[in-house]
């Protein structure tokens, strides 16, 4: 497999010393001329049969591949962040849904209300729940896409230039 | 009943076995499915999950609990389209960022240990069989009313069809048949109801108003099929053909009081408009509530109906998570961002589903109420359309009803088979093809057996029972592991089996009648509100006791969950390819 061949004849990642601050990404290894993958700055990795992925040595990618606590503070928090929206729309889908039978319970007037002569139960729990379902997850997909291309870019801004 | 509807199941059926047949090569192992679904599109893979997620319960049982107990069986729809949103918020993406198969890969792969894919490989066999029990009821009653068959025939029947094909070659990896199977369900279900509803006018019926009791729109003359006992609202003149209170009749006319009665097999009983409908006493909430009370009644013999409401919507909203034949679909969207876009119209699909079994209930209410007498409510979807409208229309669209419902039948218990089978190949017996067909036929023969002993119990009532086992011992492995680094194999190990074990063991007390009322028959019929928590509760506590046993790659397979692609192929190049993490390739064991 590609994959395997790659990581066989692969510099160490982060082994490279101080990283390039930006523009185009120099080769951590340039000296290492045995490899002929690593040339004039860029190295062509074929990853999987569908993806042709570029690589560049980047700070804030070694720093999450060493682990250290740089890294792993800027990873805990993403992690953080991604967990505190799915919560939050979990906890909103869940009061909204949830709440219905203990306010049936509590009042038992609200299942007997008719809204053009159909029973609000019937309403509320054949029909209305749905569109809130479709919207919390339309939201949230929403979110957590920004808050993933924010990391990324806060990572690895080297590669959301257009002409990389 | 009609050739239509017997042409059209016949059809079904030799589609889906044509289907197995060719796909012997297409879909062996889960590598296959990888390579030949890796870039399925989002709209196809959801439509291909729904397919493989609306099952008999959904397609028959729902309606039909809706009809007997009342608006509080709505639940259960809204709680299996739930179901999906928190798998999108709680696990869609990392998932298929981990990429795992199973759920024994995603356990042992996380925390690294033999038992535990042992546990949770029993698991998903318990789970599975659990699931496949209604689908095959499903197949008894349908074959019961098309052909008039005995219940076992049905069951036998799927049975036979399913082992065998899942032992040729299997029916998983074909996206694209699950994706037309949804379609097929949608439009077996969708078009009645539209049609059904279209014809019954929207005259507004009493039925639906909570004050009085359901009457007879019009002059109707109900057929008991076997023994029934019912009671009356209020007296009305019945013209009676067969036995009534110990009585026989012949087409005479006889004054009902508004008391309790009882019919003989093969009575029937004519009422005039306006009459009261009778209440079956197989099918009245014990509570007496009315029909439409937001609580569910079904399992719990209609105590505490608010602990028993909750316990369906724990179960169902965080059973989905865990079902062993959802997550293989999860690994065909290329990426994380596409998993999470591929489960949003999931949520779509089945909210566009569950809107007609709705309307299907609400119709027989208005008019069809000497359906629910029957004692029988699975089957009431199948009888309506004919029952309405009389003549060939009725029959085409019963006719597409019950081809449906057996798309329903054959799409969802392939899907379980195969993943039970692959779980017993895989873990219990040697690898190899031949192996998986044995155990495929085996656990199919399993379930036929078993489902011929549980024809009393409703069919989304068992469904749901897969869920909740499902919430208490899965969904907290999948959370936790996903969400929390400080999970250890212990305590997982731990949560599963007594989450797990002590909700099986409340199911399987309430089916063999340990408690039928008070709290007893909600905290056994209904487990999930103490056997969720309980399981959290178990693995965290267990967990948090045994840190030293913390997985020391437990950083790595965080980044790897929660990283997007596109970092996380670069920052997991030094890692990946070292162990069992290998992206290419599922975790397989330590």
């Amino acid at each position: 497999m590609s994959a395997r061949d790659f990581s066989g004849s692969s510099p160490a990642p982060g082994a490279g010393g101080p990283a390039p601050a930006s523009g185009a990404p120099l080769p951590a290894t340039a000296e290492d001329d045995r490899e002929p993958a690593v040339q004039a700055g860029r190295q062509r990795v074929v990853w999987r049969p569908d993806q042709v992925l570029i690589q560049h040595d980047i700070p804030g990618l070694s720093d999450l591949r060493d682990d250290t606590s740089a890294g792993r503070l800027l990873v805990r928090s993403f992690v953080r962040a991604q967990l505190g929206l799915s919560l939050m729309c979990l906890t909103f889908a869940l009061t909204v849904t949830a709440s219905f039978p203990v306010i049936a319970a509590m009042v038992p007037a609200v299942t007997r209300v008719m809204v053009a002569g159909v029973p609000l139960t019937l309403i509320v729990l054949g029909f209305a729940f749905y569109p809130v379902f479709l919207v919390v997850g339309w939201f949230y997909n929403r979110q957590a896409r920004q808050l993933e291309a924010r990391f990324t870019s806060l990572v690895d801004p080297v590669s959301r230039r257009p002409d990389v | 009943m009609s050739d239509a509807a017997v042409s059209a199941i016949a059809f079904v059926t030799l589609l889906t076995i044509m289907v197995g047949a060719r796909g012997i090569r297409v879909a062996r192992t889960p590598d296959d499915f990888m390579v030949a679904a890796r870039q399925v599109r989002p709209a196809l893979n959801a439509g291909a999950i729904s397919g493989e997620y609306l099952s008999a319960a959904s397609f028959l049982g729902i309606a039909g609990l809706v009809v007997a107990q009342g608006l509080g069986a709505l639940w259960y729809s809204v709680g299996y389209t739930a179901g999906y949103l928190v798998l999108l918020l709680l696990v869609a993406a990392p998932l298929r960022r981990f990429g795992a198969y199973t759920i024994p890969d995603f356990a042992v792969g996380r925390l690294g240990s033999r038992g535990l894919r042992l546990t949770a490989t029993a698991l998903v066999l318990v789970i599975g069989w659990f699931y496949l029990l209604p689908q095959m009821k499903g197949a008894g009653i349908t074959l019961q009313w098309v052909l008039g068959t005995p219940y076992w025939v049905g069951v036998v029947i799927l049975g036979v069809v399913v082992s065998c094909n899942i032992a040729m070659g299997g029916m998983k990896g074909i996206t694209f048949v699950q994706c037309f199977q949804y379609w097929l369900k949608l439009c077996a279900i969708g078009i009645p109801a539209i049609v059904l509803l279209i014809a019954a006018g929207h005259s507004s019926s009493p039925n639906l108003t909570p004050e009085r009791a359901p009457v007879f729109t019009r002059a109707t003359v109900v057929t008991m099929t076997q023994a029934t006992g019912f009671t009356l609202s209020h007296p009305a003149e019945a013209t009676v053909s067969g036995l009534i209170d110990q009585r026989t009749y012949r087409d005479q006319a006889v004054r009902l009081c508004a008391c309790r009665h009882v019919a003989g097999p093969g009575t029937r009983i004519g009422f005039a408009a306006g009459a009261p409908v009778p209440v079956s006493l197989a099918m009245e909430p014990s509570s007496g509530q009315s029909w439409d009370s937001p609580f569910v009644t079904s399992g719990t013999g209609g105590a505490h109906p608010l602990a028993a409401t909750y316990g369906v919507i724990i179960a169902t909203f965080f059973g989905a998570i865990g079902l062993p034949h959802i997550l293989v679909r999860f690994y065909t969207n290329p990426d994380g961002e596409a998993a999470r876009r591929t489960t949003l119209i999931v949520v779509l699909l089945l909210s566009s589903f569950y809107l007609f079994p709705t309307v299907l209930a609400v119709l027989t209410r208005l008019q069809a109420p000497q359906l629910y007498l029957s004692g029988d409510s699975d089957s009431i979807v199948l009888a309506l359309p004919s029952l309405l409208l009389p003549g060939l229309p009725g029959e085409l669209l019963a006719a597409l009803v019950a081809a449906g419902a057996f798309a329903a039948f054959l799409s969802t218990s392939s899907g379980l088979l195969v993943s039970v089978a692959g779980a017993l190949s895989h873990d219990f017996m040697k690898r190899g093809v031949t192996a998986f067909r044995w155990c495929a036929i085996t656990a199919g023969a399993v379930a036929t057996i078993a489902a011929l002993l549980i024809d009393r119990f409703p069919l989304a009532l068992l469904v749901g029972w897969a869920f909740a086992i499902a919430a208490s011992s899965f969904c907290p492995l999948m959370v936790l592991g996903i969400w929390w680094r400080r999970l250890t194999r212990i305590g997982a190990t731990a949560g599963i089996v007594i989450g797990g074990g002590s909700c099986l063991a409340a199911i399987v007390s309430s089916m063999l009648g340990a408690a039928a009322s008070g709290w007893g028959a909600v905290l056994l019929g209904q487990p999930a509100t103490w056997t969720v928590p309980l399981a959290f509760g178990v693995m965290i506590v267990v967990s948090l006791l045994t840190q030293r046993t913390v997985p020391a790659n437990v950083g790595q397979v965080m980044l790897r969950m929660h990283l997007p692609e596109a970092l996380g192929r670069q920052a997991y190049r030094t890692v990946s390819q070292a162990s069992w993490l290998s992206p290419d390739r599922p975790a397989s064991g330590p």
